[in-house]
């Protein structure tokens, strides 16, 4: 095996033959199936190059959003700040500002969709869920089906998922990254089965409590509230904080309903 | 933030939009001007977010796709420079955002009225049959090359992330052998090329098992 590739077929696939060479080349493609490999190989090469690409932008461009703009004068940042905590009192003080505490709507349905859209945040693995660096093919299909998922790109993100769930040590993340995507594409019922299958003895046990709540999420979409509120008491104790304080506040908003 | 940094001025608009088609089809610099780019395009994000319901992360991947399409056209030679490199970003950042909402009409995300479709279809110049015709085809082929990027991804995960940032350094960005042992502690040149030419035998491997046990992917083995 040579060590470069036939330039031809990055002319190929970049696009960068004239229509009539193109044609040559799709008939040796069509003759010669090492040449369809090496091809295929590029491809991939390629699309890895564009993930890369993709997770750069969307990462550097999320860090500059929350940096602070450059070149605003401390005036307008005083004024701003002013602004902004006068608008946060008065939010407070206003009755039925927030969503948790509303007069009740005119049927359960709405007030479904209004704690589902008040209480959702879109699944961030963090910590003990990712990180690190990637050495074998189950870490790498992880952290693409994650990748996909930031994408809101779902089919791609299930597909992947589920080669995973024979994978003893990624298994339950896998069935929560996909119960997630489930929900996320609309697809309730099969995201609280989906959801529900990740175990108790996840590891770590984050994993399980995140399913939970997501699950809950997702029966309260599907207007099954009691089923929601049993769901979110099995969020025990041992669980990280943000969790329980997700939890507490959707049981309360279940109960205002 | 101190004074002095805020009255530096910023190396990135130092640069013109040759340097920058330069340096994006010049490969090992690209992600230098990518970084620029990112920076420099960056007020679209702001202004489009919230445009018709497109919230922060929509408009995020939009943007990150949209840069994505833009070094695949300036690579092929297709940016040919009659207007600025921002007004043509811009055009294909739109069309990624129009592709987001019409997404989410589709699968029923958000309720849309006639007024919100950015593109109207002409009724002169077409017949409408021959329209949906025509949707449908791209529709389809959309998903076919959708499908062909999900089994691409499936063979890439055969290898580890070393091993493809290694193919992707040696074949795509065409770092030197020389520069190659250096960057992954290798011994010389020559084992930076064997190691290269294990690592594409691994990926093609990968191919050729994908195509035989899952049907939907036997595209990658066929012409």
């Amino acid at each position: 095996m040579e060590n470069r590739l036939d330039p031809d077929i990055e002319r190929y696939l970049r696009q960068q033959m004239p229509p009539g060479e193109r044609h040559l080349f799709e008939q040796r493609l069509a003759a010669d199936p090492e040449l369809v490999a090496e091809t295929s190989a590029l491809e991939a090469m390629l699309d890895y190059d564009d993930r890369k690409l993709y997770s750069q932008i969307y990462t550097d461009a999320e860090k500059l959003l929350s940096a602070p703009a450059p070149g605003l004068l401390p005036k307008w940042t005083m004024a701003a700040a002013a602004f902004l905590v006068l608008a946060l009192v008065a939010w407070f003080f206003w009755p039925g500002a927030d969503p948790a505490t509303q007069t009740p709507a005119s049927s359960p349905a709405k007030n479904d969709s209004l704690i589902y859209a008040a209480h959702y945040d879109r699944l961030r693995l963090s910590g003990s869920l990712s990180g690190g660096t990637s050495d074998n093919w189950q870490e790498v299909s992880r952290d693409s089906a994650y990748g996909f998922y930031q994408a809101k790109k779902y089919d791609q993100t299930l597909a992947i998922t589920a080669r995973l769930y024979n994978q003893p040590s990624f298994k339950e993340e896998a069935r929560l990254l996909a119960g997630v995507s489930l929900l996320e594409s609309g697809r309730t019922t099969e995201a609280i089965t989906q959801l529900g299958q990740v175990s108790a003895e996840a590891k770590p046990r984050l994993i399980f409590h995140q399913a939970l709540l997501y699950q809950a999420l997702a029966q309260i979409r599907n207007h099954q509230a009691p089923q929601a509120a049993a769901t979110l008491r099995q969020i025990t104790a041992d669980a990280d904080p943000d969790i329980r304080e997700q939890a507490g506040k959707l049981l309360k908003a279940l109960e205002k309903r | 933030m101190s004074l002095f940094n805020r009255l530096r001025k910023n190396p990135c608009t130092e640069y013109t939009d040759d340097d920058f088609v330069r340096m994006i089809q010049g490969g090992s610099a690209s992600e230098q001007a990518f970084r620029c780019l990112t920076q420099l395009y960056l007020d679209m994000v702001r202004k489009t977010t919230g445009y018709k319901g497109l919230t922060r992360e929509d408009v995020l991947t939009a943007y990150s796709e949209a840069f994505v399409q833009l070094r695949k056209n300036v690579i092929g030679d297709q940016f040919q420079a009659k207007g600025s490199l921002r007004a043509y970003f811009s055009q294909i950042f739109k069309n990624k955002c129009f592709d987001i909402l019409r997404k989410q009409t589709t699968i029923g995300k958000k309720e849309t009225s006639y007024e919100d479709f950015p593109v109207q279809i002409p009724d002169s110049t077409h017949n409408a049959e021959q329209q949906i015709i025509e949707d449908e085809e791209e529709q389809a082929e959309q998903k076919r090359q959708e499908q062909r990027k999900v089994c691409l991804q499936k063979a890439s995960s055969w290898l580890t992330k070393r091993e493809n940032d290694y193919l992707n350094d040696f074949y795509v960005n065409k770092i030197k052998p020389k520069e190659m042992s250096q960057r992954y502690a290798l011994k010389d040149e020559r084992s930076a090329s064997t190691t290269a030419v294990t690592y594409r035998k691994k990926l093609k491997e990968a191919i050729l098992d994908i195509c035989q046990t899952d049907p939907a992917c036997r595209v990658l083995c066929s012409k």
